[in-house]
């Protein structure tokens, strides 16, 4: 018959197993949140023959953490009909402020899933500080400039809200476990049966027959 | 073609902390669902449109968080009321109705399942928690507290520039819509008596005033509440305003017409439910009837 060690053994390969997929989703989850929304930085910003918008995430931004800066190229026509500009080319340059001779020059990438005239960049952000972020979109209508600064906050010492969810997550899944097995584990009987007798003190089973 | 639709019809993100819960959700539910086909074909558990509907379900959770639907969310707010409905209204129902406790446990591991069962059919906090939180009264006000505090102004703009913002609203009203949906399709395990039809019609019918009350005052406002629509460009012929006119609109006539929907399902259900039981007691009484006549004539042959 199996005993609660074999159940406590299988207890121990679940908890495992939930946590290593609490910590997979966790894991896989991250590069996945820089997608979508932001924080306006620049909303309708006339630039050359094109208006701009730009969103940042996360907020704030922290140093050695990825950044996300998302660009739209659009274009107005004379009824004030707004177009997208599907074929432009968007080279985002990040210029520290501390250090302006080391910038980093990008090419932003067309949003995979829409062809709606979004580009987007991710960046791990390598010090903290400020930085000029410089937008510069090129097309067939011409070459369109923009740029704004942001603060980049010292880095986060852990991800800890992920991991703090994940461990909250398998302990209470623990917890649950360890209680039905608590309740399927079989009690053993004791070697010496107690009795009582009305409220006279316990004696061992054996004792009194010794003792008759 | 119009922009929206060229959009809609565009490529799908990938999205693997939805794809991978679906799949190992979707797994299990197919690999009971055939362990108990296996033996039986003709049982009620594992029937063949319940196991339409719990995939058509998670289909729909897929088309809400990964079709360009998600993207769309981000750009007009008439996308992310049809996003929302879909995840409340369409996948949480359907899921329910797949049947999906009995049918995924045999999807477990023998060892697993005896596990769950114990957690949930023992005297544990699980069974406790999930008796406390199922009662009608608390699934629909959690539901439709969570639901209408996250059209508040301040927490949807957040949701719209803080990702993980986003993910717990989807998350919530995911969830929260179980919860609701749970004692209306009556679904397994039942830790409380099944609520009466009427009681159902009720409960369903309750939600329409405060959805529609707010759908009403989103549509009809003179000024965009959701500000971060102005931030974005108005790439699909319409105005902020005007998209908050129609996104107001879907939220009030597509959830209300729903609840409509589902009341006069139940009261169809109702009246079967009684035609049933009077064909029987007229069955009953015929039966009845005829057999007192048969001893009445026996009687009477054995008196002459």
């Amino acid at each position: 018959m199996r005993g609660p060690d074999h159940s406590l053994k299988k207890m121990g390969r679940i908890v495992f197993l939930s946590v290593t997929l609490c910590l997979t989703i966790a894991t896989v989850a991250l590069p996945a949140l820089a997608h979508g929304g932001g924080t306006p930085q620049i909303v309708d910003a006339p630039a050359g023959p094109y208006r701009l918008f730009v969103w940042t995430s996360p907020d704030p931004w922290r140093a050695e953490e990825l950044v996300h800066l998302t660009v739209a190229v659009t274009r107005a026509d004379a009824a004030g009909q707004v177009f997208p500009i599907t074929d432009a080319q968007v080279t985002i340059q990040l210029v520290p402020d501390a250090q302006p001779g080391q910038a980093l020059t990008f090419l932003a990438q067309p949003v995979s899933a829409v062809a709606t005239g979004f580009y987007e960049l991710d960046y791990k952000l390598p010090v903290e500080g400020s930085w000029r972020i410089e937008i510069e979109a090129r097309g067939a209508e011409g070459v369109g400039v923009i740029a704004f600064t942001i603060f980049a906050k010292p880095a986060a010492s852990a991800p800890w809200f992920f991991w703090a969810g994940g461990v909250f997550v398998a302990a209470i899944v623990a917890l649950l476990v360890l209680q039905a097995v608590r309740r399927r584990a079989p009690r053993q009987k004791p070697i010496e049966q107690e009795q009582v007798v009305g409220r006279r003190a316990v004696q061992p089973v054996s004792l009194m027959k010794e003792q008759s | 073609m119009h922009p929206l639709l060229r959009v809609l019809l565009g490529p799908w993100e990938l999205r693997w902390e939805v794809l991978l819960p679906l799949v190992f959700l979707g797994s299990l539910y197919a690999v009971g669902w055939m362990r108990l086909r296996r033996q039986s074909k003709t049982q009620k558990v594992a029937s063949t449109w319940r196991l339409a509907m719990y995939y058509l379900g998670l289909g729909s959770i897929v088309l809400a968080l990964m079709s360009p639907i998600d993207w769309l969310g981000t750009q007009l707010l008439t996308m992310h009321m049809v996003q929302h409905k879909i995840l409340v209204m369409i996948s949480a129902p359907l899921i329910w109705l797949g049947n999906p406790y009995p049918v995924a446990l045999w999807g477990l591991p023998r060892s697993v399942r005896r596990l769950v069962t114990t957690g949930i059919a023992g005297p544990t906090w699980l069974r406790a928690g999930l008796k406390a939180i199922s009662q009608p009264a608390i699934c629909w006000l959690v539901f439709t507290f969570t639901y209408l505090a996250w059209h508040d102004a301040v927490l949807y703009d957040l949701a719209l520039r803080i990702e993980w913002v986003h993910n717990l609203e989807h998350l919530t009203f995911f969830l929260t819509a179980m919860l609701f949906w749970w004692p209306v399709v009556n679904g397994a395990p039942r830790l409380h008596k099944s609520m009466p039809y009427w009681g159902r019609i009720f409960f369903v019918l309750a939600f329409v005033p405060p959805n529609a009350i707010t759908g009403f005052a989103i549509a009809n406002s003179p000024e965009v509440i959701y500000t971060y629509y102005t931030t974005v460009p108005r790439l699909y012929g319409m105005s902020a305003l005007e998209d908050q006119m129609i996104g107001g609109a879907v939220m009030w006539v597509w959830s209300s017409e729903m609840m409509i929907d589902v009341a006069i399902i139940m009261l169809g259900a109702m009246s079967l439910k009684e035609q049933k039981r009077k064909q029987k007691q007229a069955e009953a009484t015929k039966a009845a009837q005829k057999s007192l006549s048969e001893r009445r004539i026996g009687q009477v042959e054995v008196a002459r």
